[in-house]
């Protein structure tokens, strides 16, 4: 399996060389192979949404190196991160982090404004991915207006939208009942099979213990504890 | 010292250019000593935040250098009324022995900032800081720059007093008078008209292979044009062009222009003259740039915009000293007949 993603020695530190220095990852070394899905699980403060936020290059580490698809993005000026993340990943977050006042079209469509797509484009993209999603009649509703698991749903369109190699979905069940949560996995089934990688950060047992994880790893004080694969 | 705008503004604003040369220097000390690009450690990643971050500092404060150039300008030409004796900036630089150092400082500070931040923007065009090395090295230079041309400028300000008895453009500028300012008013003006206009043809004329082929010789050519071409304009405003304008026979002044009698011309004037000179400087002063790999297409696609913004500048200064040439009243006696 061809590697995607390979951390050497990183390292976050918050508040460095100050009273309330905080070292939320120490010397994670890590490969994610083309197409896995892997589940970073651990309690709260263990790292895993740091270890996630490096990785999607939402925030930069204070040491080591993060390879994206053969680039290091650990060293990436701002503008060239802007880009990767733009067009490498797709965030599903825990709270959807919509926009409540514009619609679901809108909310799905908002990546692909930065890259000067076509509007006509991007609506017929918006559209399929509603479709796939089961929640193509709630396209022109404001997001205050839909269920839970219908924002859910519309936050996975969002993050797909751009076509992303890696979807990085943070404790994605975290507000969802046990049935919408199998819901929610069975869509991230689908999402793999379209040769997408996963990355998934959850203490919740009903993702990790799905038969759809190609690997675990349990992390806990900034650290990686052990690997399992199912 | 006087307390008008223009001056507390250029005090106080090189001074903060200054202030923020001399933080960054500090980085760039560190920086030149211990950049390792390979290395993932701790250090090599801060220094590589905090050089994005102080080289946008930098590109700020030295952008006030290039257009405090103006300023300045217009500065002394407000303040010409205060002077006895004084009718323009001329007679404000003559006020006391440091103007014109502090004239001559201003101007090498322009083309330096400007040329620094051409490099900053370069090495924003790559992933992998190309130039951070250089760039900050020639921080390093800059920085005493800086602080020459605010001791210069202060020092001037400070020696400016309403009581002063100057001396105005008419005499400095005189072709009877001694100096270079002299010598350059009593040069022929037919003569000028022909090198001026040959080195402005031969200038647009060395735009056209650069455009066309990626060979270094010839920006190097263009940017030696660029120089030359600068030169004898400075020449020509102060020999025949200045005539022109004032539609007076002995009027050399390079400085009446930025007055509101003239339409504020100088401004439009010296803009396209310097804009133009600068962009020509670049394709041959960043030539050794182009043996960067990441950098390499992104230079060739800059050097073509260089040179078309340098030939849309120098002809635009051609077109506005060519004007009053062309359609203006007043025609020297000894004037070439080619020209009408």
């Amino acid at each position: 399996m061809e590697c995607l993603i390979q951390t050497e020695n990183v390292s976050k530190t918050y508040n460095a060389r100050r009273p309330d220095e905080f070292r939320a990852l120490e010397d994670i070394s890590l490969r994610i192979g083309q197409g896995e899905v892997v589940v970073l699980k651990g309690p709260s403060g263990s790292g895993k949404t740091t270890l996630l936020s490096l990785i999607g290059c939402m925030s930069r580490p204070t040491a080591g190196s993060i390879l994206v698809a053969g680039k290091n993005v650990a060293k990436l000026p701002e503008r060239f991160l802007t880009r990767t993340r733009q067009r490498t990943f797709g965030f599903i977050f825990q709270q959807f982090n919509l926009l409540r006042d514009i619609t679901v079209m809108e909310n799905v469509l908002l990546p692909l404004y930065p890259r000067e797509t076509r509007i006509g484009e991007m609506q017929e993209r918006g559209r399929t991915l509603l479709v796939q999603l089961g929640i193509e009649s709630k396209q022109h509703s404001k997001v205050y207006q839909l269920s839970g698991g219908e924002q859910q749903r519309v936050a996975i369109a969002r993050a797909l939208i751009n076509d992303p190699e890696i979807v990085i979905a943070d404790e994605p069940t975290a507000h969802l009942d046990s049935k919408l949560s199998v819901d929610l996995l069975g869509i991230l089934d689908n999402i793999n099979r379209m040769g997408k990688t996963i990355l998934i950060a959850t203490h919740d047992p009903l993702v990790y213990e799905h038969p759809l994880i190609t690997r675990t790893i349990s992390m806990r004080d900034g650290r990686i504890e052990g690997v399992s694969t199912p | 010292m006087i307390l008008h705008p223009g001056i507390l503004a250029l005090t106080c604003g090189t001074a903060l250019v200054l202030l923020m040369m001399i933080y960054a220097s500090a980085l760039a000390v560190k920086i030149v000593l211990r950049w390792d690009f390979s290395s993932s450690s701790e250090e090599q990643l801060v220094l590589e935040r905090k050089s994005y971050l102080v080289s946008t500092i930098v590109n700020y404060a030295l952008g006030f250098e290039v257009l405090s150039l103006f300023l300045f300008i217009f500065t002394l030409d407000e303040i010409h009324s205060l002077f006895v004796g004084a009718m323009c900036a001329t007679g404000s630089l003559n006020a006391n022995p440091i103007g014109w150092y502090a004239l001559y400082a201003k101007i090498v500070a322009f083309f330096a900032a400007a040329l620094w931040i051409a490099l900053n923007y370069l090495d924003g065009k790559a992933e992998d800081f190309p130039l951070v090395k250089t760039k900050f090295r020639w921080l390093l230079l800059l920085t005493p720059l800086i602080g020459l041309e605010l001791y210069l400028q202060v020092a001037y300000f400070l020696g400016l007093h309403p009581e002063i008895i100057t001396s105005c453009c008419g005499s400095l500028f005189s072709s009877a008078g001694n100096g270079i300012a002299a010598e350059l008013a009593g040069l022929p003006a037919k003569s000028m008209m022909v090198a001026f206009y040959a080195a402005g043809v031969l200038f647009l004329l060395g735009a056209l292979p650069c455009l066309r082929r990626p060979s270094a010789s010839f920006r190097y050519l263009f940017t030696l044009l660029a120089a030359l071409f600068f030169t004898l304009a400075i020449a020509a405003i102060v020999s025949f062009i200045s005539l022109y304008i004032y539609e007076l026979p002995t009027h050399h002044c390079p400085f009446d222009i930025f007055q509101k009698n003239y339409h504020f011309i100088g401004y439009p004037l010296y803009l396209c003259l310097f804009g133009g000179t600068l962009f020509g400087l670049m394709p041959g002063l960043f030539q050794g740039i182009k043996r960067i790999p990441s950098l390499k297409q992104e230079m060739e696609r800059m050097e073509k915009k260089w040179v078309l913004l340098a030939v849309l500048l120098i002809s635009s200064f051609i077109l506005i000293v060519s004007w009053p040439i062309l359609f203006g009243h007043f025609k020297l006696a000894d004037y070439p007949s080619f020209i009408f």
